[in-house]
């Protein structure tokens, strides 16, 4: 005769099994019997997302219900609490929200993570939450972050995420150094940040997508992958070009990306190329990037010498480089002689892409610096296997064409796609 | 010469005996730090498991090892894996269970994510009477504790 093995299982067994169920559905188990009533408002983890609520229920009286959710848990918890997420589009009362995160800071949580989609008024952390003692991941959505002056830091926190917060440069800049163990961190879209100062030895994986008006980076032993988008601060100009610096300085690509010296794999956006080309370019970086083996740069306006220069001083001081991905951005400015001489001047130079094996080219105008590069690219790469060109529009690069361009690597496939 | 690998000799709850190569046995925490406090000679008890079970566990991890072993030479793919695990839990409930208390005791992480999916997968987008015929699960809700469980998450029931 079969028996009821289930609703007897060990706790953390079941808190397994519930906790591979969407919340709607472990709290449908509610309705089970009288012991299973309590048990999902138990769980470890609680993550409440669109799933959670019925399209017919409006977005406006979502809060309701999970005001309903948090009240339950409140009053029937046992245990630690892991992980929260809250991802629903709905419109959080901010002193019930309040509650919920001091509640679950006296829980033990680990990793938080709320995306307040509502926007009309930022959702400004309590304070407890700096206290965190043992938060292992974060991420916020549009919040408000200020630091009480008690802050001493996170210590156990791991990965940090912050998206369209509202946070100074100074409080950004003492969070990021006060997280002894932190590994991952991502900006995206912060409003207003005049300096950007990145300094924390753990660092391993850095992405940034957001306005600023400088960047300082520490040398981070453990700095494995780096991503950079600048977005230009003034949106009302029609092309932002970023502040000149004076004749003579040292260039913002050697101040800024010289330290990055275990660095494997880099991503720039154009913004931000045309922001480390100012100044004066060297031929290279004083110690070479031995380790980067993987560099896309998205949006390379070819019509720009200072960009191309910085482009080429790069290449010159990656050694080991395995893959590149680059991706052409449109420009109306007129192609200048200078960079076609310049690409040109290059091919004379005697130096191999000695570990190039991946070449993908994404939004080839057909322009010649474009050529030029490529043909550049062939003839000094010579263990390259793979060329891939796409090209948007109707006609395809004139095979012909390509398979006429001197190339060093005997293995090479091309391959030419058009979207 | 090459050396034989070293092997564990674990007994059941029901006095059976099993041999397993260290690297098989060693899967489970909970054998893993029995090894390291105790003589390798000597017989590993396991009184919450029977011979059936154990028997079922020990083909899992042998497996599994394997499976690790062949894809450092890439001979097999995580998909032909997949599927032999989901093959292995199309078992009786009552195994299933068993299997759960066993990868629990052991301390044997993926057999316990693969078999707790496995009953999760049984209670997803059931009815609750669906889930209580599933296990058997007897319901002493009187009809108002119902109407009350229902409204205070109403949300989960819509």
């Amino acid at each position: 005769m079969k028996s009821d093995r289930i609703s007897d299982l060990p706790w953390d067994v079941l808190n397994s099994i519930l906790l591979h169920l969407p919340l709607r559905d472990a709290a449908r188990t509610s309705l089970l019997s009288r012991k299973w009533r309590y048990k999902w408002a138990s769980l470890s983890q609680f993550v409440i997302d669109d799933k959670c609520f019925t399209n017919s229920l409006p977005d406006k009286a979502r809060w309701g219900e999970v005001r309903r959710i948090f009240h339950q848990v409140q009053s029937n918890h046992c245990g630690p609490i892991e992980k929260f997420k809250l991802a629903a589009y709905c419109y959080p009362d901010h002193s019930d929200l309040d509650e919920w995160i001091i509640f679950l800071t006296l829980k033990g949580i680990k990793e938080l993570i709320l995306q307040d989609f509502s926007f009309v008024r930022r959702f400004k952390l309590p304070s407890c939450l700096f206290s965190c003692p043992q938060l292992i991941c974060l991420e916020l959505h549009g919040c408000i972050v200020k630091l009480p002056s008690t802050f001493r830091g996170f210590s156990c926190l791991k990965s940090l995420q912050l998206t369209q917060v509202s946070i100074i440069s100074e409080t950004l800049e003492h969070l990021i150094s006060s997280c002894p163990v932190l590994e991952r961190l991502t900006l995206l879209n912060i409003d207003h940040l005049s300096i950007l100062r990145i300094h924390n030895q753990n660092l391993k994986y850095l992405k940034i997508d957001s306005q600023f008006e400088d960047l300082s980076l520490e040398s981070s032993p453990l700095l494995a992958s780096v991503h950079i988008c600048m977005i230009p601060m003034n949106t009302t100009m029609p092309v932002y070009h970023p502040r000149q610096l004076e004749g003579g300085k040292p260039s913002n690509l050697i101040r800024v990306l010289g330290c990055l010296n275990g660095v494997k794999k880099l991503t720039l956006s154009s913004y931000f190329i045309e922001f480390l080309a100012n100044g004066n370019l060297p031929e290279r970086f004083p110690m070479p990037l031995l380790n980067l083996s993987f560099l896309d740069l998205k949006e390379m306006r070819f019509t720009s010498l200072k960009d191309i220069a910085a482009l080429f001083a790069i290449l010159r001081s990656a050694p080991n480089l395995e893959e590149l991905v680059i991706s052409a951005g449109h420009s109306n400015e007129v192609i200048s002689r200078t960079v076609v001489d310049f690409l040109r001047e290059q091919c004379l130079y005697d130096f191999f892409f000695s570990q190039l094996k991946v070449v993908r080219f994404r939004g080839l105008c057909s322009t010649i610096p474009e050529w030029e590069f490529l043909r550049l690219i062939l003839a000094h790469s010579p263990v390259l296997e793979s060329l891939i060109i796409v090209k948007y529009g109707i006609e395809r690069v004139p095979q012909s064409f390509l398979l006429h361009l001197e190339r060093a690597s005997e293995n090479l496939k091309i391959t030419s796609l058009t979207l | 010469m090459k050396s034989t690998p070293k092997k564990i000799i674990l007994r059941s709850s029901d006095k059976e005996i099993f041999e397993v190569v260290e690297a098989v046995a060693m899967e489970s925490q909970t054998i893993k730090n029995l090894i390291e406090d105790v003589s390798s000679d000597d017989v590993i008890p396991l009184d919450n498991v029977t011979a059936r079970i154990l028997a079922k566990v020990l083909e899992y991890c042998k497996k599994h090892v394997d499976a690790a072993a062949a894809n450092e030479n890439k001979n097999t793919t995580d998909d032909e894996l997949n599927a032999w695990d989901a093959d292995f839990v199309k078992v009786d409930q009552n195994t299933l269970v068993d299997l759960i208390m066993a990868a629990n005791f052991l301390n044997i992480k993926s057999l316990l994510d693969l078999t707790c999916k496995t009953v999760a997968d049984m209670i997803r987008g059931k009815t609750p009477e669906e889930i209580r015929q599933t296990f058997n699960i007897k319901n002493d809700y009187t009809p108002e504790e119902e109407e009350e469980v229902r409204r205070e998450n109403q949300w989960a029931f819509e």
